[in-house]
């Protein structure tokens, strides 16, 4: 994983750093850099 | 709700053999307060040194999923199964009533990275099963490609749970969005 990037553009995340979510049903995720990323739909 | 765990946050071990970054409470390492979110139990990051690897160990009623990020693994378990695999490559244990397996670096010079990611199953005591597949990497770029499945598919890997594991690369500037009916997202760097 690598890279830098924003969830709802007010959230940043860098290299190894996670996010836990609830309650949105949707994201909008934008590559600060290039990126690298996972994304974990939970029930 | 949106939370960030940065990755100072991580517990980190060395054990010589293996460097790990713990996102939640696993081995040596537990924290009443970090068990887990929804039925995601155990996201190990994990560098495993060449030749070195996981001993035979049993797991039992958890869906067990191993993405190889960089290097190479070989599963060895009590049923019979035998694989390598390298980036692009998936596997899923459901280790249900019991399962017993080994988890190695086969090389003699480079470090294997790999994601150790642990859910809750669907439903306790099912024949223990294991499977592999295969992502083209080059299908990454500019989506959110899913790589786990409940329903599996063609090189998506089925699994026990009602969840999806998406992986993908985007370029700087580039926008994706994600939309869901409900429940939760774990989202990772």
């Amino acid at each position: 994983m690598e890279g830098n990037m924003a969830v709802q553009q007010e959230h940043e995340l860098g290299k190894r750093d996670s996010a836990r979510i609830e309650g949105h049903t949707e994201l909008e995720l934008t590559a600060r850099d290039d990126v690298f990323f996972m994304l974990i739909d939970l029930p | 709700m949106i939370t960030l765990y940065p990755a100072s946050g991580r517990n980190e071990a060395d054990l010589d053999w293996l460097q790990t970054g713990r996102s939640f409470s696993f081995g040596d390492y537990q924290d009443e307060n970090n068990m887990g979110f929804g039925v995601l139990r155990v996201f190990n990051d994990d560098f495993i040194a060449p030749g070195r690897g996981f001993g035979a160990h049993p797991h039992s009623d958890m869906e067990i999923v191993s993405i190889v990020l960089s290097g190479r693994l070989r599963h060895e378990d009590s049923l019979g199964n035998e694989a390598v695999t390298t980036f692009g490559g998936v596997q899923r244990m459901s280790a249900g009533s019991g399962v017993i397996h080994t988890e190695h670096n086969p090389l003699k010079e480079e470090t294997v990275n790999l994601l150790q990611i642990w859910f809750m199953p669907e439903q306790r005591g099912k024949n223990p099963s294991y499977t592999t597949s295969q992502f083209d990497p080059e299908q990454l770029n500019g989506r959110l490609l899913p790589v786990v499945a409940r329903e599996g598919g063609e090189a998506v890997a089925d699994i026990g749970q009602d969840l999806t594991i998406y992986m993908s690369r985007l370029q700087a500037g580039e926008q994706l969005s994600f939309r869901q009916a409900a429940g939760a997202v774990f989202f990772c760097l």
